[in-house]
């Protein structure tokens, strides 16, 4: 009698620890979210490197749990508490740019290097969204964090929401990479609308090529100038040129090929399932979520805009047979290669002899510069 | 070159032999009480004069090994004890010793009171390198203290120029001819000298501009200006570029009657390509097309180029590869 009132006891004990005693709606939607992002990334390929870590993440981070078992990524000394400081204390994205920095050529920008100014116009969308989000009563902190979804730039958003607002890390993030996702879907009209089929068909000029010389230089002298003018920006811009110095120097190729290889897989892997985990239904599933994905959007598209438009008063400016093919203004919302790609693919839709990918990587990673800048600055204000 | 890089050393040399640990010069004297009647006691319940340290630094400061004094001429008549990790004071904190004359008492019982003393300086673990000194008004009443009126901030003697950069002067110039000390009505021993509530600077913003208006022209004005930069000096270094790429193309074409004649079977001399490079360049491109050897194509922008095959990932440690050929064999 008392051996089955003791199993019964356990029984009970048992069914109180598991998922099923303390699911919640909350719960279950962040799972079904979860699953569309493994979805979105395997059946649409949108994104894979990213949406899959996450949305398994989100998976992990949303099995309801008995609290006080330290499992959570919430609590303390837990093993995915300990892999998320990364994601808190920021230490990721600065490792995540040093790989980009080594993947990068940035032989286009130096090519022509005007293309720079395009991915200046293109943060146009990260104070918009800051101005809106202040509309909508966000602190200007979080404001900060939520406008630099507009940069297109997950390890940035990542850092500065880190920094500025940690509490809302998880949507902004989400909403960061979501959106870098949906690029050739957000793009392409806002990018149709902006253009004339003439424009559409302009020819670039063959960029030059670009000595080893130039291109060594090139990550010292960027480093010094924006490091100067924004040390805050100093993680990320740091990390982005020493990359790109490991690459082009010729005389570190194992380095270059660690930087963007196993360690850059590594933090990927790392930052995408913490980020993931992180989107708790208790914490994610607020009004201020869905207020954040809704100017995460409306920064994106004023990002294209801007871009876009940038390139065509450019070539106000520009003599006949060095104009500007405004296809590639959305580049430099950063999102590199794929905004880049976008600008490729939609110039192909009209002639398809032209080729815009090249001249598109110049406004792209001038755009990861002008948002390691813009996050600079915002932490130079708002920390 | 050579010449470049040793004036460079000597200016770095020159700079390092001036400049001190940074952790030393960023302590600073924050606030002394010399008669303490009614404040502060010490572990033991009593009551006596206080000298409080700050550490402006973003990084923790040991500071054992530092001396203070009341007499330039005698800069290590009391040194805070070594070995004990409780002088390490963590970034932007406080350290307060115990000015009762009485070191025997305790860790930060110092060996002189601060009774009549006009001027207390620290000197830094070489007993010789001056950080911080604070002259004590004459007039100070009982239980009242005297410090800086903002932590860490005002006056700082010796002035370090290594240190002294165009914020700080900045700063300097706003401090009044008090030099940032003041009579502190409520002593602070261990806390912040600033009793004023102090606003972030997201709440500022948030007052200055509440639209977000004047951070985004300013914000924008700022990337753009960066960006702008970058495009003059990458604009100018491409034209150094080009040029050179122009007088070193003329400088091949120049007419050099060969040494040995070149061996070149085209017909269109204006195209003449050594069949060597034709069939290197025909090689590569099968490989490359047929996936045979991905690495023979150099990923770089506009340019095709064919290296040498070397060895790659070579192990640092083989002998093989380290050691010369030997002649005899």
């Amino acid at each position: 009698m008392i051996l089955e009132s003791n199993l019964v006891q356990n029984l009970k004990q048992f069914i109180q620890y598991t998922g099923f005693a303390n699911a919640t709606f909350g719960h279950i939607v962040m799972i079904l979210i979860g699953l569309v992002f493994i979805y979105l990334a395997i059946k649409k390929e949108w994104e894979p490197l990213l949406l899959i870590p996450i949305g398994f993440g989100m998976i992990i981070g949303n099995i309801p749990l008995f609290p006080g078992m330290q499992v959570g990524i919430y609590e303390d000394g837990s093993v995915l508490n300990i892999l998320y400081q990364g994601v808190k204390k920021g230490f990721y994205p600065p490792l995540i740019f040093l790989g980009i920095g080594a993947m990068t050529d940035f032989s286009a920008l130096i090519s022509n290097p005007k293309l720079l100014l395009v991915g200046a116009a293109a943060q146009f969308g990260i104070f918009a969204a800051y101005a809106g989000a202040l509309a909508l009563g966000f602190t200007p902190a979080e404001a900060g964090a939520i406008g630099i979804i507009g940069g297109a730039d997950g390890p940035t958003a990542i850092f500065l929401s880190g920094k500025l607002a940690p509490d809302l890390i998880g949507a902004i993030s989400v909403s960061a990479y979501s959106y870098m996702a949906l690029v050739p879907v957000i793009q392409p009209p806002v990018m149709r609308l902006l253009t004339t089929k003439k424009e559409r068909l302009i020819r670039m000029k063959a960029p030059r090529a670009v000595s080893q010389q130039e291109k060594i230089i090139f990550p010292i002298v960027g480093f010094l100038i924006t490091a100067f003018i924004v040390p805050s920006g100093i993680p990320l811009l740091g990390m982005l040129f020493f990359g790109n110095l490991l690459k082009e120097s010729g005389v570190t190729r194992r380095l270059a090929e660690t930087a963007r290889g196993p360690l850059n897989d590594i933090v990927v892997i790392l930052i995408g399932i913490t980020v993931g985990c992180s989107t708790q239904a208790d914490k994610f599933l607020q009004g201020k979520s869905i207020l954040i994905f809704g100017l995460g959007a409306a920064s994106f598209f004023i990002a294209t805009f801007a871009g876009v438009l940038f390139c065509k008063i450019m070539n106000l400016f520009l003599k006949e047979g060095n104009k500007l093919n405004p296809l590639i203004g959305n580049a430099g919302v950063s999102a590199v290669p794929d905004s880049a790609r976008v600008s490729h693919i939609q110039g192909q839709k009209y002639d398809p002899s032209n080729f815009l990918l090249m001249h598109a990587m110049g406004p792209n990673v001038a755009g990861v510069i002008g948002s390691a800048v813009a996050a600079g600055i915002l932490l130079g204000f708002l920390s | 070159m050579k010449k470049i890089i040793s004036i460079t050393l000597a200016l770095l040399l020159f700079v390092s032999a001036k400049s001190y640990a940074q952790s030393q010069v960023d302590i600073r004297i924050n606030e002394v009480l010399p008669v303490n009647i009614s404040g502060l006691a010490d572990e033991n319940g009593n009551r006596c004069g206080w000298v409080e340290l700050y550490n402006t630094a973003f990084g923790m400061v040991d500071v054992a090994g530092f001396y203070l004094t009341d007499s330039k001429d005698n800069p290590t008549r009391y040194m805070i004890p070594k070995g004990n990790t409780a002088t390490v004071i963590p970034l932007r904190k406080y350290l307060v010793l115990y000015a009762d004359g009485r070191p025997e008492k305790g860790l930060f019982h110092m060996n002189f009171t601060l009774e009549g003393v006009s001027a207390l300086y620290l000197f830094g673990s070489d007993g010789k390198t001056l950080i911080d000194e604070i002259h004590i008004p004459a007039s100070l009443p009982h239980d009242k203290s005297f410090g800086r009126f903002i932590d860490g901030e005002g006056a700082h003697e010796p002035v370090n120029w290594s240190k002294q950069s165009l914020r700080k002067a900045a700063i300097d110039k706003k401090i009044g001819s008090d030099g940032g000390f003041v009579i502190l009505d409520h002593p602070t021993p261990g806390n912040t000298n600033t009793t004023r509530i102090v606003e972030s600077k997201s709440e500022k913003m948030q007052q200055l501009d509440p639209w977000g208006g004047i951070l985004a022209l300013t914000a924008m004005g700022v990337v753009f200006l960066c960006l702008v930069i970058l495009f003059l000096s990458f604009s100018q270094i491409g034209k150094n570029a080009v040029r050179k790429q122009q007088q070193t193309k003329v400088s091949k074409q120049a007419p050099v009657k060969p040494a040995t004649p070149v061996r070149i079977k085209s017909k269109d001399s204006a195209s003449a390509i050594d069949d060597e490079i034709l069939a290197a360049i025909a090689v590569a491109c099968h490989m490359y097309q047929n996936g045979i050897d991905n690495t023979v194509h150099d990923v770089e922008s506009n340019v095709l180029t064919f290296n040498q095959e070397a060895l790659r990932n070579s192990p640092w440690g083989a002998r093989s590869l380290t050691l010369k050929q030997d002649p005899r064999s």
